[in-house]
């Protein structure tokens, strides 16, 4: 008993950390590893949500410009244009004669 | 004692007691360890399919996306059909506390029956549809029912924007997204593309969560057909042919606008008609499309290819007379009659008044071999070949009997179908030689890549252009006075025509009805034909002749048609009225306060005015220059879309971007006059074959 406390007392601080510091390293590595990785999830995670917000948008975006087209092609069917342009603004149909055939 | 003992071992061995321990201790960590083991075999190794699969169905979702169905677009680019997503109404009904009031309430809300849907709702455990494809307004009202259950899908649905026009070549398509008649089922493959699935993860509140990024789509929607149809032209020819059935109070009729010298359709009509986006309760014949399926007896129509192959043989010329035996000539135990009895007349009034005994020695003298091959040359008893689902052929029989062969020749006895009739009398106008009749112009993938493309075929040289052009010239004189079409005669451009008046068979009696087909087809300018227009009337109640029913309808779409199309006019009238407005001398005082009235053309064949001269003069200039704070749009197709950007900058314009890779398209058009700081919209592509420019 008297040798062990002996032998303790010569062994100095710095000796100890020495000792301990590639154990501490290797658990600050690890530890920097998981944060890094849980981070990087983490953002992952964020940037699918933001994705299939935009994918979301867009989709929508998608189906008004499809109904805008759709609906622009609608008002400009001749057939309402026809009766538009001769309820509305009293314009017929030109007589032969009054178009204007232009040379080339 | 023993526990004595055990003290004093302790006490007197105590290297031996801690090894003791520490081997105690290792073996239970050990089997501990093993036990873990094993549960980790079992989980990871011996149960990891069904375990995987559990937990995928917890968290992965395979998502599938419709593929956008392609748009059919005319000639222009005008959209004809088009898809969009509309939503459709689902129920879980395991969520429906009482499906019977949330049944009727849906039921109301959404103009279903109430039975049905119930019926529905039993047999479905987590689902049933509801409605589908239901209108924004649907929506709103069964959201405010705030039903537990219930919720929305976005299915594409098609739409038709222009109606009913060319609703029969369009077709139609199903709620399942397949087309189930005409282009719509002809080119189901291309126009549908592929349905595209992706995965995605769902989180603990069913909120979608991508971990993959998103795929370019563009290669999975469906491919855009060009028609040759031209939208303008098809209103025109449909407007004239609805009315035309309409006044001679007919079952049907039919109008086809043929370019002859491409054999593009440029129209094709067909009445009754319906309206695509609501085909609930239309008549079912409304949906056929008569121009190309029905094969019918055509009549005199025909008469124009008997002389054109007996001109071509030398046979005859346009002053060989023939006997008409006074209206009536008996062939056996049958006598062909004419509608005004004729002594004789040459083959130019044999078409003129249409006599079905002229027509009939013409035939004689050609021979039953030489007619019924002229025939086949002109394309009759062979499909047109447009593609189109339960396209006619028609049918040339050969006429052994001499009745037969007479009948043959005006027209009756035999089938065509109005495409072959119009392309028919485009091998006429195009000095001979037949184009193949066409419909689609171009297919073309979701990235520009064509797909299909038409083009202008030849398909035989039926007679000489000799021949040809005087059956032409012959034909001019079918809308005079004297003809048989007097009302299909136009101002401003010459005309060459046939009229047709045939009896129908009645399928019951099997023999002729007293029901008739009336028909006229005309080439305009007659000069250099740039069109053919066919228009077919199907039992005309009040007038039986196509030269009184038919006729007035043909003049209708070419009088629009010619100018639309920028055809010279054959004769100039001789005061145009808004020229004549702007350069007419100021009237007297004494008149200036009465309005001038609208001076009213006349048709009749002068020079050009000094007037004239100076108007297109003065539009030319004005076309030439544009106006100051307007400016004309570039052609940008076909070039990069930076590029483009940059040209349009550089054109004080503003340009609006979709899509990357090349300009595919651009509004307005190109040469368009607008003001300054106008937007120009860019659809590119990134993959566009090179266009002509």
């Amino acid at each position: 008993m008297s040798v062990l406390v002996e032998s303790k007392r010569g062994v100095s601080f710095s000796v100890i950390l020495l000792e301990l510091l590639p154990a501490a390293l290797l658990v600050m590595l690890f530890a920097g590893v998981g944060i890094v990785h849980v981070t990087s999830r983490v953002l992952v995670v964020k940037v699918g949500y933001e994705l299939s917000r935009l994918d979301q948008e867009n989709a929508t975006l998608e189906r008004d410009r499809d109904r805008l087209k759709l609906e622009l092609a609608t008002m400009k069917s001749p057939a309402r244009l026809e009766s538009l342009a001769r309820a509305e603004l009293g314009l017929d149909a030109p007589k032969p004669g009054a178009i204007v055939h232009l040379k080339k | 004692m023993a526990l004595r003992d055990l003290k004093h071992a302790k006490a007197n061995n105590p290297g031996r007691w801690l090894s003791v321990r520490v081997r105690f201790l290792g073996l239970v960590f050990l089997a501990l360890l093993l036990g873990v083991f094993g549960r980790a075999m079992q989980l990871q190794v011996r149960e990891r399919q069904k375990l995987t699969s559990l937990a995928q169905d917890q968290y992965l979702r395979e998502l599938e996306i419709p593929a956008r169905r392609g748009d059919i677009v005319d000639r222009r680019g005008v959209p004809l059909a088009q898809s969009v997503e509309v939503d459709s109404v689902w129920v879980d009904p395991s969520l429906l506390p009482e499906p019977l009031p949330a049944a009727r309430a849906l039921a109301k809300e959404l103009g279903i029956d109430t039975q049905d849907l119930l019926e529905r709702l039993e047999k479905g455990k987590r689902f049933a549809w509801v409605k589908r494809q239901v209108t924004p307004l649907e929506v709103q009202k069964v959201k405010a029912l705030d039903l537990p259950g219930v919720g929305f899908t976005r299915e594409p649905k098609r739409f038709y924007p222009q109606r009913e026009l060319a609703a029969q070549v369009l077709g139609l398509v199903g709620t399942e997204g397949k087309g189930l008649d005409g282009l719509e089922l002809a080119f189901e493959d291309e126009l549908s593309g592929e349905v595209a699935t992706r995965s995605s993860v769902r989180d603990a509140k069913g909120r979608k969560l991508f971990t993959e990024g998103r795929e370019e789509d563009l290669a999975r929607h469906g491919a855009s057909i060009s028609l040759t149809l031209d939208r303008h032209l098809q209103y025109l020819a449909e407007k004239a042919l609805t009315k035309a059935v309409e006044d001679a109070r007919a079952a049907a009729g039919t109008a086809v606008v043929l370019d002859p010298r491409t054999g593009e359709l440029l129209a094709i009509a067909s009445a009754p008609r319906f309206n695509p986006n609501a085909p609930q309760g239309a008549p079912k014949d409304a949906f056929r499309d008569r121009a190309v399926t029905d094969a019918f007896e055509p009549g005199s129509t025909f008469k124009a290819f008997v002389v054109a192959a007996a001109l071509d043989e030398g046979l005859v010329t346009p002053t060989t007379t023939f006997d008409c035996e006074n209206g009536a000539w008996r062939i056996g135990r049958h006598t062909i009659n004419d509608t005004h009895p004729h002594a004789s007349l040459d083959v130019k009034h044999i078409l003129q008044v249409s006599s079905n005994i002229g027509a009939a020695k013409i035939a004689q003298k050609l021979g039953r071999e030489k007619l019924v091959d002229a025939y086949a040359r002109f394309g009759f008893g062979e499909r047109a070949g447009l593609g189109l689902p339960s396209e006619g052929r028609g049918v040339v029989p050969f006429p052994r009997a001499d009745v037969a062969l007479a009948a043959e020749a005006f027209g009756q006895g035999l089938t065509a179908t109005a495409v072959q009739l119009a392309a028919g009398y485009g091998a006429l106008a195009n000095d001979g030689v037949l184009m193949r009749p066409w419909l689609v112009q171009k297919v073309t993938d979701a990235d520009g890549v064509v797909l299909i493309e038409g083009h202008p075929q030849e398909v035989r040289r039926v007679v000489s252009p000799q021949a040809a052009r005087t059956t032409v010239a012959m034909l001019e004189s079918v809308v005079e006075k004297e003809g048989t079409a007097p009302r299909a005669r136009l101002d401003e451009y010459r005309v060459s025509g046939k009229t047709g008046t045939a009896q129908k068979v009645d399928p019951v009696a099997k023999g002729y009805s007293d029901k008739r087909i009336a028909s006229f087809i005309g080439m305009v300018p007659a000069e250099a034909p740039r069109l053919v227009i066919l228009v077919v009337i199907d039992e005309p109640k009040t007038d039986v002749y196509g030269g009184l029913v038919a006729a007035p309808a043909f003049k209708e779409i070419a009088t629009a048609a010619l100018p639309y199309l920028a055809v010279k006019p054959s004769r100039e009238l001789e005061t145009p009225p808004s020229v004549a407005r702007a350069d007419a001398p100021k009237p007297a005082k004494a008149d200036a306060a009465k309005p001038a009235p609208a001076p009213e053309p006349k048709a009749a064949e002068l020079k050009p005015s000094a007037a004239l001269a100076e108007a297109f003069a003065r539009v030319d200039a004005i076309s030439e220059t544009p106006a100051e704070g307007s400016v004309r749009v570039p052609d940008l197709r076909g070039i990069g879309g930076r590029e483009a950007i940059s040209t349009l900058l550089g054109a004080a314009l503003v340009p609006q971007v979709n899509g990357s890779g090349r300009v595919a398209s651009q509004s307005p058009a190109p040469g368009s006059l607008v003001v300054e700081g106008s937007r120009v919209t860019l659809e590119l592509a990134s993959a566009l074959p090179a266009h002509p420019r």
